[in-house]
């Protein structure tokens, strides 16, 4: 019992959601709670910024399109203001050919970028495979013990 | 030509005669010699031999110079005319006398003045035709509005027109002949097109090539640039914003007998509104992507959660079939939106006009709209002349057009607002006013408004689902039926959106 609660909380690694399309945003928020995930959701890229400004996040699921701070913009700064270089990056977008994924990917050090509409199932699978440096979920552990 | 060999044949003809003479003088010396050394008298037949003969001789040369005169006139002026220009038919001089010869000349030079004067008319004809006609192409050449300049093969401007010299800022044309092209061409370009102006140069055969004006050059050029957000992070990729000052080159090396080896044509167009054009076309299929893509992403995402997971709270899953429901009509009136716009592009969309029941209208509409109204708890405060003129219009149509207004008047009106839509009429119009107490539409936006796509990056805008055809379309109804739409806003004031029909 003790083992699976660590296990569990162990995996239990925080994610923060950038998302400015609400219905969207519950539903990633709903099924990666299922999955054991603690989530975060912001609403914009700019509430995003202050979340990840003021705590840690193993993974960021970003929205590539926001009004105000997009995505690109949110991992610039996650990666080059706020030097974080742990936080896992995936970014959703709903956009085609006008962004070059292997370009921004290189320049961001994004782990995944997912076209929309993207499958709940694949984006779980995607997440899992991360290989999470599990130093920011230790609190959550302290605190769940 | 002709007359080179006239001049020939009469030489010959004039020389056979003199032959003549001279055989017939000397046939006549041979016969009276013999006669006489018959006779017997050596000196008597001496005298008479050597006199007639002489006699005879003098004659002939008299009678020869009297007709070799005019020969020799008629020699001397076909010498002048073989070695002369055309005027010298005007110098051929009729001969005074009866004889034969000069007679026929003189007919001769009459047949000769009456064709050279057709051939004047008509050499001056063809003259005052071909001035016409150089001056004809003259004008075309420089009313092109394609830029042309031709060179040399050192690359110096030879001719150049007024749009050439205009496409590269310069004002007058004249001063640009004999620079070299290359240099003109650098000077203006941006440092990414230079190369491409070399490699023209290098090649040896026609090519086209685009080039950019640089930036410097080209502010102020467009009355519409894009709307890209100048941040730091999307500035790296934004190729496509290049379409300022977009110029086509094409070089084109002349061949053929009457040009010198290397010469060229360029020629310069101005492509910047076909490539703006090409970027709004561009922008309309990303964004018509995007707004596909984004209720699809809902009713995936919504879907797919439902089918996987079986311990949903049944009232949890009716709310997300609801959000399934609603990306669905979202979707399709997307669609039906889109289906519209390329209608109004092609120039399909017709108006269809019957009269219209205006109340029975207005009320299914208003209906139809209350329950959003009421959901963010605003007021909307309805007034209707008492008595409508008849309104001949598409039903549909207008339907939709008014829709539109309305709803985005819900849409971009905070809780608790005010929303009145007031319809009137006077003698020749028909007004429907429909004014909100919402966010507004600041001064920079209001020159966007009505363009397709178009949606402001203000946050409270965003914030509402929008695809930015709504009024595109309500301005395209309002124009279809003779009337227009007119809009008055100050951001965070409101906005009063009036749409006028012209009763007919």
């Amino acid at each position: 019992m003790h083992n699976l609660v660590v296990k569990k909380m162990s995996e239990a690694h925080k994610i923060l959601i950038a998302e400015d399309n609400v219905v969207l945003g519950d539903v990633i928020r709903f099924n990666l709670e299922r999955s054991g995930y603690a989530v975060t959701l912001a609403r914009s890229g700019i509430e995003a910024l202050r979340q990840v400004a003021s705590q840690s996040f193993d993974i960021l699921v970003t929205d590539y399109e926001m009004p105000g701070v997009n995505g690109e913009e949110l991992c610039y700064q996650v990666r080059n203001v706020l030097k974080l270089h742990d936080i896992k990056l995936v970014m959703c977008s709903a956009k085609g050919l006008e962004i070059d994924h292997e370009t921004l990917k290189a320049k961001y050090a994004i782990s995944a970028i997912v076209s929309k509409p993207f499958s709940i199932r694949d984006l779980l699978a995607l997440l899992g495979k991360l290989e999470v440096k599990s130093s920011s979920s230790k609190p959550l552990l302290a605190v769940s013990n | 030509m002709i007359a080179a060999q006239y001049h020939r044949s009469l030489t010959r003809r004039l020389s056979e005669q003199y032959l003549l003479y001279g055989l017939s003088g000397l046939f006549l010396f041979t016969v009276t010699a013999i006669y006489f050394s018959i006779q017997g008298t050596l000196l008597n037949s001496l005298a008479i031999t050597a006199g007639i003969p002489l006699g005879l001789l003098l004659f002939g040369s008299f009678a020869l110079r009297r007709t070799s005169r005019w020969h020799e006139n008629i020699e001397r002026q076909l010498t002048r005319f073989a070695n002369g220009t055309n005027h010298s038919v005007a110098e051929l001089r009729p001969l005074p006398t009866t004889d034969p010869l000069a007679a026929g000349w003189n007919q001769l030079l009459t047949r000769v003045q009456e064709h050279s004067a057709w051939n004047g008319v008509d050499r001056r004809l063809s003259e005052a035709i071909h001035t016409q006609q150089a001056k004809r192409w003259e004008l075309v050449f420089q009313n092109l509005t394609e830029g042309i300049a031709v060179c040399d093969s050192e690359g110096r401007i030879i001719q150049l027109n007024r749009a050439f010299a205009t496409l590269l800022n310069r004002a007058d044309s004249k001063t640009l002949v004999g620079l070299d092209i290359v240099e003109l061409l650098c000077e203006q370009a941006d440092e990414s097109s230079l190369i491409r102006i070399h490699e023209l140069t290098n090649n040896h055969v026609s090519q086209v090539v685009e080039i950019h004006r640089s930036s410097d050059l080209a502010q102020g050029d467009l009355a519409q640039g894009d709307h890209a957000q100048g941040d730091h992070a999307q500035g790296d990729h934004a190729q496509g914003d290049h379409a300022q000052g977009v110029h086509r080159l094409n070089r084109i090396v002349l061949s053929g007998e009457s040009v010198n080896p290397a010469e060229s044509i360029w020629t310069l167009r101005d492509i910047t509104q076909q490539k703006l054009a090409e970027k709004a076309r561009e922008q309309f299929v990303f964004t018509a992507t995007h707004e596909l893509r984004t209720p699809l992403a809902n009713i995936r995402a919504y879907s797919e959660t439902l089918a996987s997971a079986g311990d949903i709270p049944v009232e949890q899953q009716q709310s997300f079939y609801n959000i399934i429901n609603n990306e669905a009509t979202r979707l399709a009136r997307f669609v039906d939106e889109l289906l519209n716009i390329s209608q109004m592009e092609a120039g399909a969309i017709t108006i269809d006009k019957h009269e219209v029941q205006l109340e029975r209208m207005l009320d299914e509409l208003l209906d139809s709209q209350r329950p959003s109204a009421n959901e963010k708890k605003q007021t909307f405060d309805i007034a209707i002349a008492p008595k409508l003129p008849k309104l001949m219009a598409d039903k549909d149509k207008l339907i939709a057009a008014l829709t539109n207004l309305v709803s985005n008047a819900i849409k971009y009106t905070p809780e608790g607002g005010k929303i009145a839509v007031r319809v009137d009429s006077d003698a020749t119009r028909l007004l429907f006013m429909i004014e909100d107490s919402g966010i507004g539409i600041s001064p920079e936006d209001m020159s966007k408004l009505g363009s397709k796509f178009f949606r402001s990056s203000d946050q409270r805008v965003q914030s509402v689902v929008g695809t930015g055809l709504g009024l595109a379309l309500s301005q395209e109804v309002a124009r279809l039926h003779g009337g227009h739409l007119s809009i008055r806003s100050q951001l965070n004031q409101g906005s009063c959106f009036t749409l006028e029909l012209p009763l007919r």
